[in-house]
């Protein structure tokens, strides 16, 4: 599989006095099979980049390929389901998306629309619920009447039931309490070991050094950084500069190096750094 | 989706743009009356001279213009047809089996379309011309002096003001629900009645609900800073009105009042 980005431009209201340049020469290359977090300020580029991916977006110019099929400026020729079928789209906020009267007929809507059978649908979406942590007492319940934590997690289940190969997600954590923000991680942390590529637009950098594996760092436009989640967050100077937020082990591990210890930079959850710092203590 | 964009305010730097939105407002009702006056192809020659003008003088792009058009093509269409075979008047032109054709359809016809036309150019150079809140707040003064019948020019105004100002909001929030569906595999230009009416309910729904939502919040965010619409408040910006506009205002009204003549007369 690859997805790669090549010399993408992309500019919002060409030939208008409202013109902006949000993509400039992007060049990028994720690797399948991993997390991917992408980073940046608001404004830097991050979800036009990311709607490129199944091209709700097309470029001005350059092009997109995401294994057959390639995005360019020019119309698509070919039908864009099957690319919509591999690339699953999580936006900002996707409870806004939920419009069935039950949530068994919204979960079944996405793979419908692809092409699966009523009776696989049904089946899809019995399995997809229990995925995102809710029981099938749920399928025939309104969708409007869950709370936002769980309205969120029955659209993000609408995409995961067209079975995409690659889940992109704008922001997925905005807006959750932290135990249904750390669930929510989890999750796609789980679809990952089942072979999903998962790229994801955060702000929140405890997540990325978590859960992330590669990181790209957006900024006016371009991509500035795509490196390993370890890398950057080693990378102090730079972090500075980019005014982002160290993650909160990363910057304690990095005051605890400062007066004399030596940790390693790479460790990503609390337990790792419980256990490296009774190593530490007791040695 | 961007044909949306149709009745939006761009920013620019002339003589139109420069008017007293009070003026603009104004000189537009006299040259609405004007169109619906029968001046016959005299008239609407003139109407057609004058608006020229004005779209020159506005520096409006055409491009602008025939976007605001284009949704029009259809309805144009429809009444044309409607009309050409309905209209009965006049002396007898075509007639095929139970088709028959008019002269006074034609004339009827072509009139339909000058005037949607007029009146669609018109109304385009004014919203491209004026800030929705400049424009408002123009309407709010043309309607003070009936404020000593009762009527609300204020709530009026900002109901007005509150309506335009979320368009933009809908428009943005029409395109994220459309891509999320799109994702999602709808696919709002193919397929059959029945899937494209499925489609849109995909959309309308969400747009629906996320938008009373908004009135709410909105609402509550309005009460909660203790709005009183009939408080005496005062004016960041002042409305002035210059020669400019008396000059402005004064060509409509030359040109309301020939059209009136030509019409009478012939």
């Amino acid at each position: 599989m690859s997805i790669k980005f090549e010399k993408v431009n992309h500019i919002y209201g060409l030939n208008t006095p409202f013109e902006f340049q949000a993509l400039k020469d992007v060049d990028l290359e994720i690797i399948p099979g991993k997390i991917t977090a992408i980073v940046g300020h608001t404004g830097s580029g991050k979800s036009t980049l990311i709607q490129h991916l199944n091209a709700l977006l097309q470029p001005h110019s350059g092009a997109i390929t995401i294994d057959e099929f390639v995005i360019t400026k020019e119309k698509p020729k070919v039908s864009l389901k099957p690319l919509r079928k591999k690339v699953g789209m999580v936006f900002q906020f996707p409870e806004y998306q939920l419009f069935e009267e039950t949530i068994e007929k919204d979960i079944c809507f996405g793979p419908k629309n692809f092409g699966v059978s009523d009776e696989d649908a049904l089946l899809i979406a019995r399995k997809t619920i229990k995925d995102v942590g809710l029981d099938e007492s749920y399928l025939s319940r309104s969708p409007f009447d869950l709370s936002g934590g769980q309205k969120r997690r029955v659209a993000i289940a609408g995409i995961l039931a067209s079975q995409p190969e690659i889940l992109v997600l704008d922001e997925p954590t905005a807006g959750l309490d932290p135990q249904g923000a750390i669930e929510m991680m989890q999750l796609f942390a789980r679809l990952n070991r089942q072979g999903v590529t998962i790229i994801l637009v955060t702000h929140n950098m405890d997540h990325v050094l978590e859960y992330c594996d590669q990181v790209v760092v957006m900024n006016e436009g371009q991509v500035e950084r795509h490196c390993a989640v370890r890398d950057l967050f080693n990378d102090h100077s730079y972090l500075h500069t980019l005014n982002i937020e160290m993650p909160i082990i990363s910057k304690f591990i990095n005051d605890i190096n400062n007066c004399g210890y030596h940790l390693d930079g790479a460790i990503k959850t609390s337990d790792e750094l419980i256990k490296a710092l009774k190593e530490q203590l007791n040695g | 989706m961007d044909n949306l964009t149709f009745g939006r305010y761009i920013p620019g730097d002339s003589l139109i743009h420069h008017l007293d939105p009070r003026a603009k407002i104004m000189a537009l009702f006299i040259l609405l009356v004007a169109v619906f006056f029968d001046a016959g192809f005299v008239g609407y020659g003139i109407m057609t001279v004058f608006l020229i003008i004005v779209v020159f003088l506005s520096k409006t792009r055409l491009r602008d213009i025939f976007k605001a058009l284009k949704p029009m093509l259809v309805m144009m269409i429809v009444i044309s047809f409607f009309n050409v075979f309905l209209i009965r008047t006049g002396p007898l032109l075509y007639s095929y089996g139970f088709i028959k054709i008019y002269q006074g359809a034609l004339l009827q016809t072509a009139y339909i379309i000058i005037r949607l036309f007029l009146i669609i150019t018109l109304s385009t150079v004014l919203t491209s011309t004026t800030k929705p809140l400049d424009l408002t707040l123009g309407i709010e003064k043309l309607l003070e002096p009936l404020n000593k019948f009762n009527f609300p020019s204020h709530e009026l105004a900002m109901m007005i003001s509150i309506a335009l100002r979320f368009i933009p909001d809908l428009i943005d929030e029409t395109k994220r629900i459309t891509k999320a569906q799109a994702s999602r595999g709808v696919d709002f230009n193919e397929g059959t009645f029945i899937k494209r009416v499925t489609s849109m309910v995909s959309l309308i729904i969400p747009l629906f609900i996320s938008s009373v939502l908004r009135a709410e919040d909105l609402a509550n965010a309005m009460e909660s800073r203790n709005y009183n619409p009939v408080a005496k408040r005062t004016r960041y910006k002042l409305l002035q009105w210059n020669y400019k506009d008396s000059i402005s205002l004064s060509c409509c009204i030359f040109i309301l009042i020939g059209i009136i003549i030509i019409s009478v007369v012939f």
